[in-house]
């Protein structure tokens, strides 16, 4: 029990290292561009399960100087260095008995306390932003706490200790050790320290007694505590130079890891030139349909992009445009691409049911406010849609019907079928890839790999570079 | 001893992460640098449709109808003698490439000698031109029954054909409707149609025979990509 706060700590910190590598690694494994399976779950598996870990790695909140760095620092990465200090700290202040030594104690706490509150932060970001669990962001949160834990409990335990436990020193005369019990002594006026204390505080209530002078050394031996008995000899206390020199630690194994990976990861300039560019831009049918422009910037430039109001990754992908704070800078346009076979000869099978019916209603609805607002509600109430759908087709277009009485008279029309299948031939007439969503500034398209963590990368260069150019 | 873990421990817990980081970052570079050699898994372009019944002749066929009828060298429409010609198919081998396109097509028919569209011809018309999906052409085919003269069919047929199209144009206002709709006007002198297309959709509802299934305007979406 004596080592419980050690072990609590070192544990905490040793998985948190190891978490913190894995989703490191797995966030690192994306800069080649791919897609890849995440380390998610502990035996848990499952979509949910693998779309909580998805969601938590492609949120802004992931990594840190998305703009400078190609999806920037994971959040993870300093972390695993941090957890691996911690388990450094631990070793090192056991090994050389500074875990009696209050200040060692305090600095190893206040380095744990900073990724317990690094996980408060996230934790709370997961539940109310994200809305999903990742296990390994979990594991990572409890990695905290028990490393937290270990480290308090070690704090209190040195706080309470003297600085120099007397009985664990070599042999000392008897009115050496009554001085080195006088420090304890105070410490009771504030009642801090254990019961032991006190006796051990009583053989030195006097030393100048003439009744207990040194006629016998054995008797003098001051009384210990018999777990103090067995301690082995404590070092110094630490000194400021050594504080001093295991926060430089700590910061330089935090900065070394950062440097490495900024240093290191491959050059994703080149892909901010776009992947492509629309043949034939022009909307002489009206078939786009426009985003609110209040609060656009006077720089603001075109853009369109290719959804379908039921496609989970076009919400995700709405949620980090909004992150990026580009939105503002985007005078966007949508293109409908249900992926519902229904009304779209290009997929196959239907990937999302009532796709067809929501897209019509976004026309019905009308530049602006209302075609936003359908949007917004499709993407928030996505999978009672497409569930609904699932058990009656006609679910879509009477839910989106209760919702938006406007559009109710118009949804399932002929002519609201037309202009949906003219957004699809136009399309055709772009030759843009069969998948959502897709995005088109001034015409380029973004390449699809950046539209999740490269995204802020990708749109402050593509801006900047038509900034310099003056095209629009 | 003590010393040696303390610096063991240290140059773990430092270098480790260190190392890690880099084995990861140069592993993506290079796995990277090495996409660009093969060529990119990309997802299909978007395209118009291409059904399974869009075999070779039809294909031909349908070309040369297109071209000939104006669609793709621009004008408008066939005279039936021209339909006759471009498509060198007996009447019976024309109507039979329509067949596969049973659920894309509908009969629009008129009452005799007319050629106005009434609200279940145009509910008809809206409904079918609604579900184009990814075809390319629109077939709009006017007859004629056999009952009056040469000439007078051939011009019904043609009104009962334009008759459509005036209607798609005011219903759907779509600036490409002049290259996607193909007119034909066939009066009674050629590829008249037969009783099994009574099966087909038909704007009127009373008993179907030959004779009223030809006082018509054929329509259908043709989903081939020529």
């Amino acid at each position: 029990m004596r080592r419980l706060p050690h072990i609590l700590a070192l544990a905490g910190a040793l998985l948190g290292t190891v978490l913190a590598a894995l989703s490191s690694y797995d966030f690192a494994k994306h800069l080649d561009r791919q897609v890849h399976a995440l380390h998610c779950g502990f035996g848990a598996s499952g979509p949910n399960v693998a779309s909580g870990c998805k969601v938590a790695m492609m949120s802004s909140y992931s990594s840190l100087f998305r703009g400078a760095v190609w999806g920037g620092v994971p959040v993870a990465l300093p972390a695993m260095a941090l957890f691996a200090f911690l388990a450094f700290a631990v070793v090192e202040t056991w090994v050389s008995r500074r875990d009696h030594d209050a200040r060692s104690m305090l600095l190893l706490m206040i380095a744990a306390a900073v990724p317990l509150l690094a996980s408060l932060v996230m934790g709370s970001i997961s539940i109310f932003s994200l809305g999903s669990a990742c296990t390994v962001c979990i594991g990572i949160y409890l990695a905290s706490g028990l490393c937290f834990a270990g480290a308090l409990m070690l704090w209190l335990r040195a706080r309470r200790a003297p600085v120099a436990p007397v009985a664990a020193q070599a042999p000392i005369a008897p009115a050496a050790a009554a001085k080195s019990a006088a420090p304890a002594k105070d410490t009771t006026a504030i009642g801090h320290e254990p019961a032991w204390v006190g006796e051990l505080s009583g053989d030195a209530r006097d030393p100048s007694d003439p009744a207990l002078a040194p006629t016998d050394p054995l008797p003098q031996v001051p009384r210990t505590p018999p777990q103090q008995q067995h301690q082995q000899p404590a070092a110094e206390p630490a000194s400021v130079g050594y504080l001093a020199g295991m926060t430089g630690i700590a910061v330089a194994s935090v900065l070394l890891v950062v440097v490495t990976y900024i240093a290191g990861s491959p050059d994703q300039s080149r892909f901010a030139a776009g992947c492509g560019q629309l043949e034939s831009a022009g909307d002489k049918q009206r078939v786009l349909v426009s985003l609110p422009r209040d609060g656009l910037g006077a720089d603001a430039r075109s853009a369109i992009e290719v959804l379908d109001p039921l496609c989970p990754a076009c919400a995700a992908f709405e949620q980090r445009l909004r992150a990026t704070g580009f939105e503002q800078r985007l005078a966007r346009r949508v293109l409908l691409f249900p992926l519902e076979s229904g009304c779209n000869w290009m997929v196959e099978r239907t990937l999302h049911p009532g796709a067809c019916a929501i897209s019509e209603a976004v026309l019905c609805a009308g530049d602006g406010a209302p075609a936003a607002d359908v949007i917004q509600w499709a993407f928030a109430n996505q999978k009672a849609i497409m569930d609904a759908t699932r058990a009656d087709k006609d679910a879509a277009k009477r839910m989106v019907a209760q919702r938006f009485p406007r559009v109710a008279r118009c949804v399932g029309t002929p002519k609201a079928r037309a202009r949906l299948n003219r957004a699809l031939r136009w399309a055709v007439k772009n030759h843009l890839p069969v998948l959502t969503p897709q995005l088109y500034v001034g015409g380029v398209q973004v390449c699809n790999e950046d539209l999740d963590i490269g995204l802020d990368y990708t749109l402050s260069r593509m801006l900047k570079r038509r900034e310099r150019g003056g095209a629009r | 001893m003590t010393r040696g873990i303390r610096f063991g421990t240290l140059g773990v817990c430092v270098l480790l992460p260190t190392l890690l980081t880099l084995v990861w970052v140069r592993g993506a570079a290079s796995r990277l640098s090495a996409q660009k050699d093969k060529p990119a898994a990309s997802a299909p372009l978007a395209a118009p449709s291409d059904k399974g019944y869009c075999s070779p002749a039809l294909k031909r066929t349908l070309r040369r109808v297109l071209q000939s009828c104006g669609l793709v060298s621009g004008g408008r429409g066939c005279q039936p003698l021209q339909a006759k010609t471009v498509a060198t198919l007996s009447g019976g081998d024309f109507n039979a490439l329509f067949t596969p396109m049973k659920d894309r097509g509908a009969i629009v028919e008129f009452a005799r000698g007319k050629h106005d569209l009434d609200a279940a011809d145009t509910a008809l018309v809206d409904k079918v031109f609604a579900e184009r999906k990814g075809a390319s052409y629109f077939f709009v085919v006017g007859r004629a029954s056999p009952d009056g003269q040469l000439r007078f069919n051939r011009l019904l047929s043609r009104k009962r054909a334009e008759a459509v199209m005036t209607h798609l144009r005011q219903r759907f206002s779509d600036p490409d409707l002049e290259q996607q709709v193909g007119l034909l006007w066939l009066g009674a002198e050629f590829a008249q149609l037969e009783q099994k297309f009574c099966d087909w959709r038909r704007s009127a509802s009373d008993k179907c025979d030959r004779t009223k299934l030809n006082r018509s305007a054929f329509i259908a979406w043709i989903d081939c990509r020529l």
